[in-house]
Formats: structure tokens, C-alpha cells, sequence
């Protein structure tokens, strides 16, 4: 029905504040693109504190404060989703400052 | 404890992510020159750049959303799944049409809308004033 692309989306709910959430782009059994976030629920909206992906056709890791806004990048090899996730749930909203590029 | 949802996007689904996509970031376009502009500083930027290459390219989109907190079963209810079963059945529609519909009372309908999308049990698209529920859930699974 789809064809060859997929797009899966995976959320993965800490609590009602606080989430991993993966996109992956997939062309046949190839994944193309991702992004794996953490995110927080600040007043009405998900804001990102850590952000993987490869859009730009690079691995890296953004970071931003907790108002959503953007900090710093750094290079960040590649990790699946679940690592990510094991991450996440071992540092929580300290994620920020803690450099995880060598986990 | 897990509650583990999946959902699947109806061609009806995927149309209001389009309509949603562009009324805030424009056409295609625009997206991957406000990327360039950007760059890392709008992380919602390039979630909406892939949603968009999906739709663009027709592909599929599905969803798993997995819970760890058991305060969702809080948040549901007889009533909340009739709702689901409602919205599993129907064409994506705003939330006074679905209070319509149900016969129910649009206060209540927001709230258990809400309430359930606090945990992505169901997913809503804001668009303009309006909220509309997408998307179908396939299946879902307390694990213990």
C-alpha cells in the first residue's frame, strides 16, 4: 500500500513530563534518516533538551536549555534507539550536563 | 509495568499532517531553507522536515508509544475507550464534531481527549483553533 518508505515513530514515556522519542526513515529495510530526542513537557508544549540525528548527513548530538533553546553541538556516534533510551532514563533532565558522547 | 500502544495514519490522517505541516512551516521548500538558515536551532524544524519527506513520498507512518508510568491507567476509563473505538471507526474530525457526534457534552470530550493525550494514548494535531485526534490505535497491551 505504502510502497518502499516508512516512517516509524517511537515514543517512549518516562512519565506524563518526560520522553525519548525516535523518528526513523526508513526506505526499504535501510534507515535513512533519524532522530532520537529526549523531551520535556514545560507548560503547553514538549520542549528538547538532547537531540541525535543524521538530517544533515552527519551524526551528532545538539543540546538546548531547558526554554528549548539551542546550547551546543557535539560530535555523537551513532547509537540505537533503545542505548539511547538507557540513557535517558539513567540521567533524566541532568542529561544536559553530563557528556555522554563516550557512553 | 508497560502499556505498549501502536498506531497506524489513515491516508485521512496523513492529509490533516500535511494541512497541519504547512499551515505552520509553509511548502518544502521553505522547510529546507529555514534547516539551512537554522540549522540545529529549531529542533521541531526537522521533525516536521521528516514528516514531510514521508508525506511527500508517500510512504507509511506508524507509531509505538510505550509507557513505563502506570498513572496512565489514571487516565483511562469505559468511557475513554468508547471514545477510542469512536475515533478508531470515523474519519479524523475537531473535537466539537466529535462531542457532536458521541452526544456528549464538548467540556467532557476535551477532557478525556486531553487526558489521554498526555500520554500520547491518543495523538492530536493542533490546527488553527481547532484540535483533531489522529491516527488509529491497532493495539494495546498492559505488560506486567
Amino acid at each position: 500500500m505504502w510502497g518502499d518508505f516508512m516512517l516509524k515513530i517511537k515514543r517512549y514515556m518516562l512519565s506524563k513530563d518526560e520522553m525519548a522519542e525516535a523518528m526513523e526513515y526508513f526506505k526499504g529495510e535501510r534507515m535513512r534518516y533519524y532522530i532520537y530526542s529526549y523531551k520535556i513537557h514545560k507548560g503547553r508544549k514538549w520542549v528538547t533538551l538532547v537531540r541525535l540525528d543524521n538530517l544533515d548527513g552527519m551524526e551528532h548530538m545538539d543540546i538546548y536549555d531547558e526554554n528549548g533553546n539551542y546550547m551546543e553541538t557535539r560530535e555523537f556516534p551513532r547509537k540505537k534507539f533503545d542505548d539511547f533510551v538507557k540513557i535517558v532514563k539513567t540521567f533524566r533532565r541532568n542529561i544536559i550536563a553530563v557528556d555522554i558522547s563516550n557512553l | 509495568m508497560k502499556l505498549i500502544l501502536k498506531r497506524i495514519y489513515r491516508e485521512e490522517d496523513i492529509e490533516i499532517l500535511r494541512k497541519a505541516i504547512r499551515r505552520k512551516y509553509g511548502r518544502m521548500e521553505k522547510i529546507k531553507k529555514l534547516m539551512q538558515i537554522k540549522k540545529c536551532a529549531m529542533p521541531d524544524l526537522g521533525e516536521a522536515y521528516l514528516m514531510k519527506l514521508a508525506i511527500d513520498e508517500g510512504s507509511g507512518i506508524e507509531e509505538e508509544v510505550i509507557i513505563e508510568d502506570r498513572k496512565v491507567l489514571n487516565h483511562l476509563s469505559a468511557k475513554r475507550f468508547e471514545l477510542m473505538e469512536f475515533l478508531n471507526k470515523n474519519n479524523p474530525m475537531s473535537l466539537k464534531e466529535l462531542a457532536g457526534k458521541l452526544g456528549r457534552d464538548y467540556k467532557n470530550v476535551y477532557d478525556d481527549v486531553s487526558s489521554l493525550s498526555n500520554y500520547f494514548v491518543v495523538n492530536v494535531i493542533k490546527f488553527g483553533r481547532e484540535t483533531v485526534p489522529v491516527g488509529i490505535v491497532e493495539s494495546m497491551q498492559i505488560r506486567v
